[in-house]
């Protein structure tokens, strides 16, 4: 209690100018004073600041690039696990009439999105057409085929308890011969992409914490440098939050801009690869296309850019702050 | 102003900085504080300043008890004590005007109001025409009234002066002593530290005297004025 007012007895309000100056206004005031002098100070020394942007432009571009692949790879793993079916194999002496009562018992008891029959005779066509071989059953004498129901679920996620269950209780039907649903590969997919989703969040982690340390020896350097004018600011009064705002705003905007610079890096490489990639994907009758970090992506990456760059900032302008005093 | 009560202040090794030193400067008052060096005139002013704390005894400024302010509120104590030493200690970076800016810019003063506290400083200390200059461009007499301008422009109750005049040749020195006068005669408390007898015997003002930390002679009755 006693230090407060001591300190008021001894402050110099600013309030007694004939501005009319709120506290608010006043905070807005040096906010803006040290917002331009780091702006400044980044400038002044263009070589530096352009190399520090650089590594965390490329630290940040990393797993930014790996997290959007990651992510045209999950889109397009969905895209194919939705076009999974299951297919009923029916056994031989099932007629196709008996085939269109079972179907349609699947039909009322599961919620399908679409189910085909398919007879042997157009089963046999389809291989003829598909393979290009011809003739088959002249030399084979008999239909080898067995007519099939192909039924595909509302339900997105094939690999559920509740399908597994479907499918055990179909394959009792009578007239159905075997159930398959081919899971292993989706399965597979599904778990690399589990492995990939961790191995990129692991690296952001690193990389992220090189942010970090980069901000944070730079703004080292800096307060270092600034030893003097540190000094002399506290001879004359100022607060550690007043010698601290120029330190914080300039890792904000190392942080900011080198985010900025890893969006460009990713973009360029994303445009670089989606030639080459749309071909591809082209050559398997499929209109995959490449897609780029999405506005709300970019702005959650510029988001941590910046505030790593704040963080790196405090850490180590705190460590300095106090050290540093006048004598 | 300011008192000190029986003020000890000893470093590490036991070596003895000050030893029961008391003092009062009135409100408006202007001293010398001289001695040989090491005989504790910095210190003295430290303490005052804040930059130091007293081993035994009480440091009062405006009724204020140093030892009551805190580590978060020495800032605002500072901001009402101007402090000149014989390093002009100027931000080479900045022009003259930015540097004496600089105690406004901390208080928090609207930047709108700078321009005419600044302008009001520079032409106290005769240095009107140079605000657009960077420091290392005056001479050393210029560099020493920019930090003056820059001491007083939060209009400080007290001036603290630490061998301002200790690189300076003999008119500069008495120039730079006469301003501080001016400020005294405006009412502002001043102390200013000096090894320069002669030139302090001119200013005829109170004249006290450290020796190995005591205050060994206090020429309240033969210099005063007031």
């Amino acid at each position: 209690m006693k230090t407060q007012s001591a300190s008021r007895t001894l402050q110099n309000p600013p309030t007694s100018t004939a501005y009319s100056y709120s506290r608010l206004s006043a905070l807005w005031d040096q906010h803006r004073q040290a917002a331009r002098i780091s702006i400044h100070r980044i400038c002044r020394h263009p070589l530096g600041s352009v190399l520090t942007l650089l590594v965390i432009g490329v630290a940040l571009a990393l797993p930014t690039l790996l997290s959007v692949l990651l992510g045209n790879g999950e889109s397009l793993s969905q895209h194919w696990s939705g076009g999974t079916q299951i297919t009923v194999y029916l056994s031989e002496n099932t007629n196709a009439q008996r085939a269109e009562q079972i179907m349609t018992l699947l039909k009322e008891r599961y919620q399908l999105k679409n189910a085909r029959y398919i007879s042997p005779e157009e089963g046999l066509v389809n291989f003829e057409r598909d393979t290009g071989i011809e003739h088959v059953v002249e030399q084979l004498r008999k239909n080898p085929l067995p007519g099939i129901i192909e039924i595909m679920p509302e339900i997105a996620d094939l690999g559920s308890a509740q399908v597994q269950t479907w499918l055990n209780t179909i394959r009792q039907f009578p007239g159905v011969e075997n159930v398959q649903l081919d899971l292993a590969w989706v399965n597979r997919l599904q778990e690399m992409a589990r492995f990939a989703n961790r191995l990129v969040h692991a690296l952001a982690l690193l990389l992220g914490m090189v942010v970090l340390l980069v901000i944070g020896n730079t703004i080292r350097l800096s307060t270092q440098n600034r030893r003097e004018e540190i000094k002399i600011a506290k001879l004359i009064g100022a607060t550690d939050a007043f010698i601290r705002r120029p330190f914080l705003y300039t890792g904000f905007f190392y942080g900011l801009l080198g985010a900025l610079l890893s969006w460009l890096v990713v973009s360029i490489v994303i445009l670089w690869l989606r030639a080459p990639i749309t071909q591809l994907a082209a050559s398997y009758q499929s209109v995959f296309q490449l897609r780029n970090l999405s506005f709300m992506g970019a702005m959650e990456l510029l988001l941590a850019g910046a505030l790593l760059g704040f963080a790196g900032a405090l850490i180590a302008v705190n460590l300095q702050i106090r050290q540093i005093e006048p004598d | 102003m300011i008192e000190l009560k029986h003020v000890t202040k000893s470093y590490e090794q036991n070596r003895i900085a000050l030893s029961q030193a008391s003092l009062t400067l009135a409100q408006g008052e202007m001293a010398f504080l001289t001695g040989h060096s090491g005989a504790g005139k910095s210190t003295l002013l430290k303490l005052i300043a804040l930059l130091e704390r007293p081993t035994q005894g009480k440091v009062m400024i405006g009724g204020v008890d140093l030892a009551d302010v805190g580590k978060a509120d020495i800032p605002y104590v500072r901001r009402r004590i101007g402090v000149i030493f014989q390093n002009p200690y100027l931000l080479p970076d900045r022009n003259v005007f930015d540097n004496v800016a600089l105690p406004l810019q901390i208080a928090g003063w609207p930047s709108g109001s700078w321009l005419k506290r600044v302008r009001a400083a520079l032409e106290k200390v005769g240095l009107a025409n140079k605000e657009a200059v960077l420091p290392q461009t005056l001479s050393g007499g210029e560099q020493q009234r920019v930090s003056i301008a820059r001491a007083i422009v939060n209009k400080p109750a007290v001036l603290l002066a630490d061998e301002p005049t200790g690189n300076l040749d003999p008119d500069l020195s008495e120039e730079i002593m006469h301003l501080f006068q001016d400020f005294h005669q405006v009412g502002v408390t001043v102390l200013v530290a000096s090894h320069d007898l002669r030139l302090i015997a001119k200013m005829k003002h109170r004249i006290i005297t450290l020796k190995e930390g005591k205050v060994v002679n206090d020429g309240l009755d033969k210099h005063s004025i007031t």
